[in-house]
């Protein structure tokens, strides 16, 4: 089982990597290739958030400085120190874990820090990294950086394809790790951990080494897909590197998809990159941010569980939201709604509708399992 | 010499309006468990109605608070409402309010666009007022801010011991079940200090739109800066988060002018780092830790 779902996804991962090759005989536009590559960062950044924070529960809103390091040290390595662009990618994964490790090293050893503390230590960091970088001549000197496209083998093609590739490495990379450590004793230890810390401590979890291993996985993961941003970003700037985007749209990626399960955020990341991406084109791009909060308010209110566990505990739905998926998607073909990539967000988001909307059955058990737990914890709560 | 002085205080008179700013937040943390991220865009937006209407009807701007706490109170309910009815937890509260607050920068920067908006100089009685002792000068706009901050810290402590409003909510806070079982409606004091801390949200901004020029991404600067003075002063501990709000003003001031303004934040959030590592309860402790 396990087995068939790791050949299935290098299997896809393979299909993906030879698309470029399809763009001679059938001669589509270089736009989809780099709207590949952008569905391939997100998946890449939303699925090394949730290893940490999803399997975890330690909410991190520090992925900006993850990403961010990633991005600066490829960024001025190459401009300054004349390193190989190709050199810089392990380089900056190297660099954001030794941060997520340090991050990690520090807050973790306090056993009074809660969660949310850990949270708002992650975005003092991030605001950290930051101004140093503004204020900083090596890091940025006031000018921002620009980097051109590195000598590269003839081979891998033209800049959209090897951009493409880049990134489908990285986000299989990561969908492969998170998908090893769920099915692992590490895994089971960090579902301990999100489920109950202390009882876990006390069975023998070793929650400290577990959740350092698991905030520097999430920093590695984070620097080698910001060194590959950097060559797609190329002119580089504090304000647009640490801009709370990439903080903000994780967070909301992996609510939105479900963050017990390693395709939790690979659907999170679909559904939204492709709906801010479809906003834009049809000139809402102001509105995205608002349709974008909106979103997240009513996941949190309504399926905190995420768009995955609805998929898999309700399978008429599941069927529902596919019928719907498809439906929707030919509907625009027929009509000729713009371009492919319009009629799969459509299609997304006509599905994600279905399976966000109604559901007061799902939502009702929830809640009575809460009741139940409050009433078993109280003994707990009332002991300290 | 003389700089260094007049920074200081006025570095401290701008940490009174921190203070006002995360008083409601500490509120709202400490004794209700939700940390309201959208605590942010109400004093943004209180900011921006003052500039809406100074402007467009050349009113005092003080008065817009007549219109702003009021309003503001019962957004506050309204948000407190939900969470309540929708058993929203702790965690859950600041991603939801995480929601609202992109929601609400994002209109916003809609309705009055990303640029500068500050109240004309003739519109705003109090922008070019200072007071001055020696060579020290101590601008009106600011001293309103830590006055504002000394008055609501003192009436909140005297709120919280002294009436049953208070007692009630520090009870919710220590244990919700057993204050409940003693005839404490937790819903009904939940949503009276979700209304009290927009309020207070609503009076800072007054107070900023009377100080300083405003735009959009303010409030992405505030966070970090207002989450600071909230965790150093003590989740919970209002008198706490005066003090924090004052010592990061002067901190700021001062590293502003013996180093560099941008280097501010970076000292301020350093400071923040040490606190959370080496007193995770806050330098003047967190309301029931022990």
């Amino acid at each position: 089982m396990k087995v068939a779902q790791l050949v299935a996804v290098l299997a896809v991962v393979a299909a993906l990597a030879f698309v470029p090759n399809l763009q001679d005989a059938t001669g589509f536009a270089p736009y989809y290739l780099i709207y590949g590559y952008f569905v391939f960062f997100w998946i890449a950044q939303a699925t090394s958030w949730n290893i940490l924070s999803g399997y975890t529960g330690y909410f991190s809103f520090g992925q900006g400085a993850f990403y961010g390091l990633g991005v600066y040290a490829a960024g001025d390595l190459v401009t300054r120190e004349g390193v190989n662009y190709f050199l810089t990618i392990p380089i900056a994964g190297v660099l954001a874990a030794a941060l997520g490790a340090a991050i990690g090293a520090l807050a973790f050893r306090l056993g009074s820090l809660r969660g949310e503390i850990f949270a708002l230590l992650t975005l003092a960091v991030t605001f950290t990294l930051a101004s140093v970088a503004a204020l900083s001549t090596w890091v940025d000197g006031g000018q921002g950086i620009a980097l051109t496209i590195p000598d590269y083998p003839s081979f891998l093609g033209e800049f959209q394809d090897l951009i493409y590739r880049l990134g489908l490495a990285v986000a299989a990379l990561a969908v492969v790790t998170a998908f090893l450590i769920q099915g692992s004793r590490f895994g089971w230890g960090l579902f301990s951990i999100r489920d109950e810390e202390g009882v876990a401590e006390e069975l023998g979890v070793p929650t400290f080494r577990y959740k350092m291993l698991a905030i520097t996985i999430t920093g590695f993961l984070g620097g080698l897909s910001g060194a590959v941003a950097a060559l797609q970003i190329g002119y580089l700037t504090p304000e647009g590197v640490f801009s709370l985007n990439v903080p903000l749209l994780v967070v909301v990626m992996c609510v939105l998809g479900g963050r017990q399960h390693w395709l939790g955020p690979v659907l999170g990341a679909l559904v939204i990159y492709s709906l801010q991406e479809q906003l834009t084109n049809s000139g809402f791009g102001e509105w995205g941010q608002v349709i974008l909060g909106g979103i997240l308010v009513v996941v949190i209110l309504f399926a905190p569980e995420g768009l995955y566990a609805r998929l898999r505990d309700d399978p008429r739905r599941a069927v529902l939201a596919g019928v719907t998926l498809v439906v929707t998607m030919l509907v625009a073909a027929f009509a000729g709604w713009g371009i492919v990539t319009d009629w799969v967000g459509t299609g997304l988001a006509a599905a994600t509708l279905v399976l966000l909307v109604g559901g007061r059955r799902g939502r009702r058990r929830s809640l009575e399992e809460r009741r139940d737990l409050a009433a078993s914890t109280m003994g707990d709560a009332a002991a300290p | 010499m003389n700089t260094y002085v007049q920074a200081g205080v006025s570095g401290v008179m701008i940490g009174g309006l921190y203070a006002v700013m995360a008083l409601g937040l500490s509120l709202t943390w400490g004794l209700l468990r939700i940390i309201n991220l959208a605590h942010f865009a109400l004093i943004l937006l209180g900011a921006y109605v003052t500039y809406e209407l100074t402007t467009s009807t050349g009113a005092d701007p003080l008065l817009a608070a007549l219109v702003l706490v009021p309003s503001m109170f019962v957004l506050g309910v309204a948000i407190q409402w939900v969470i309540e009815r929708f058993q929203v937890d702790e965690f859950n509260s600041l991603l939801l309010s995480f929601g609202l607050f992109i929601i609400a920068i994002r209109l916003i920067s809609n309705i009055w666009s990303a640029d500068f908006r500050q109240i004309e100089a003739d519109e705003n009685p109090y922008a070019s007022r200072a007071l001055f002792v020696a060579d020290i000068a101590f601008p009106v706009p600011q001293l309103m801010a830590l006055g504002a901050a000394l008055v609501f810290a003192v009436a909140s402590f005297v709120v919280l011991r002294r009436t049953y409003f208070g007692r009630a909510l520090r009870a919710l806070a220590y244990d919700r079940e057993m204050a409940a079982a003693f005839g404490v409606n937790p819903r009904r004091i939940g949503m009276l200090a979700a209304g009290l801390a927009s309020a207070m949200a609503g009076v800072a901004g007054v107070l900023i739109g009377v100080n300083q020029a405003i735009f959009p991404q303010l409030a992405f600067e505030w966070v970090g800066l207002i989450f600071a003075v909230v965790i150093l002063g003590g989740i919970g501990n209002l008198l706490g988060a005066v003090g924090a709000g004052i010592l990061i003003g002067l901190v700021a001031g001062l590293v502003g002018v013996a180093w560099t303004p941008q280097g501010a934040p970076l000292v301020v959030f350093l400071l923040l780092i040490l606190a959370l590592l080496f007193r995770p309860n806050g330098l003047f402790g967190r309301l029931g830790a022990s």
